[in-house]
């Protein structure tokens, strides 16, 4: 995607996009659309909620185009809006932000970091995907995009106490999930 | 050796922060596509009163019409009407000569004037009255008369009957048949209007309904203006749209509603 027509800048293409013009709002499309995929791959339970998601957020990015004032970066600003239409992809979807009561484990997983560092993203990506959305949410915006708790309690409605709660319980399935991957993977039961 | 909680984090973040996948064709084609209705949902509005407003500038129009062609072509009126009395010069008194016509107690100096003054209205119409002009001289000529006078077209219709100050004020330019029916009464008018519309007919109504018919109707606006053409003959439409052709949408460049005028 990278060796994409370079013929605009961004600042030139955001001004086409919000004349309107459907070209340059392909242009702008394709030169984010993988990276916000990615994202929105973290906060999706498979490939198509993914899709549905980039579709939402890309049009509420050309909507609010006029809107951005250029202040910071762009794509942080086309990621803040991905983030928030998978959010809200959930939220009309999903009874998401009831808590999924587990029982707890009373050992904890150890995780061996050398193990750990091999494993691939697409099976940390499959490992966060299979997690109750509700932890999902949690864990990507707190561990990945870098929310602190009070933020992520406002941006989800539950209390900042609920967001840490959920983020250790994530935590804590993922830690197994990842020990039990690495025993397959090479051969040792964490 | 366990991981802290940071350092778990971490592992993600680093893994997941930049993992970038390239979507399906179809995600492009759907924003796409939402993106065009939404634009359509928008341009629809303004069109939407554009033609809420036309309605009722054509109604009022309509309306309104009979009464301010009498002050606007006050003037205009009484150099045709004198004009037409010019032929009719031999003849002391124009009524006592149409009279007899309809009387069909026809004279020849009567026939001539009548001829005369049919002529140029069948030249102008290309009806079938044409023929019957050529042949006629000395046959019924009230009889001859109404077909050309139902002949002539509506424009011409309507243009007579604006123009007459009289009984026929009364009568709705766009309708045929009313002055059909009231030919006994209007014969003698109809009469002495022929050579008036055969004056007028070039003069006003070729320069405007002439251009409107060449060209091709690309939009609302223009539909509008051919309509608004037909029935309303003043060189200030009630209602005109834009003829431009790059432009698809329609903007009123004129109003004219007798008292109102306005035009860009």
């Amino acid at each position: 995607m990278m060796f994409l027509e370079q013929k605009y800048t961004t600042e030139e293409l955001i001004t086409r996009c919000k004349a309107g013009e459907r070209k340059a709002q392909e242009l702008l499309y394709k030169q984010y659309a993988a990276k916000m995929l990615g994202v929105c791959n973290r906060y999706a339970t498979d490939r198509m909620e993914a899709e549905d998601m980039l579709q939402n957020g890309f049009i509420k990015v050309f909507q609010k185009l006029a809107d951005y004032r250029g202040e910071g970066s762009f794509e942080g600003w086309v990621r803040r809006i991905m983030v928030h239409s998978s959010i809200e992809y959930y939220r009309k979807h999903h009874r998401m932000m009831q808590l999924v009561d587990l029982e707890e484990s009373g050992t904890e997983i150890s995780v061996n970091p050398l193990a750990s560092a091999k494993l691939e993203a697409k099976d940390l990506l499959l490992l966060i995907q299979q997690l109750a959305p509700g932890y999902r949410i949690v864990f990507n915006l707190y561990a990945i995009e870098g929310y602190s708790h009070k933020e992520i309690g406002e941006m989800i409605g539950i209390t900042e106490g609920a967001s840490k709660s959920q983020l250790s319980r994530a935590r804590s399935i993922l830690k197994e999930q990842v020990a039990k991957m690495e025993g397959q993977k090479y051969g040792y039961a964490g | 050796m366990d991981m802290q909680d940071k350092e778990f984090d971490e592992l993600f973040h680093s893994k997941l922060d930049n993992l970038e996948v390239n979507p399906s064709e179809q995600v492009w084609t759907n924003i796409s596509g939402e993106l065009n209705s939404r634009k359509r949902k928008i341009s629809l509005v303004p069109l939407l009163s554009i033609a809420a407003s036309v309605i009722v500038l054509v109604t009022a129009g309509v309306i309104f019409i009979p009464k301010k062609i009498k002050t606007d072509n006050g003037p205009k009126v009484k150099t045709q009407v004198a004009s037409v009395t010019k032929p009719a010069k031999k003849n002391s008194d124009p009524v006592s000569t149409i009279l007899p016509v309809k009387a069909q107690t026809s004279q020849p100096v009567t026939n001539q004037q009548i001829a005369a003054s049919i002529i140029p209205v069948s030249r102008h119409t290309n009806t079938a009255a044409h023929g019957n002009v050529d042949n006629k001289h000395s046959a019924p000529v009230a009889e001859q008369l109404q077909p050309a006078a139902v002949n002539t077209d509506h424009n011409q219709l309507a243009a007579v009957s604006e123009k007459q100050e009289g009984a026929t004020s009364a009568i709705v330019p766009d309708n045929a048949t009313p002055i059909a029916v009231k030919l006994p009464d209007a014969v003698s008018s109809a009469i002495t209007d022929n050579p008036k519309l055969a004056e007028q007919s070039p003069a006003a109504d070729k320069p405007e309904t002439a251009p409107a018919k060449r060209k091709r109707i690309r939009s609302l606006g223009d539909l509008i203006n051919v309509v608004v053409a037909k029935v309303d003959k003043r060189k200030d439409k009630i209602i005109e749209f834009t003829d431009n052709d790059d432009d698809d949408e329609s903007n009123i460049t004129g109003v004219n509603l007798g008292v109102i005028k306005v035009k860009k």
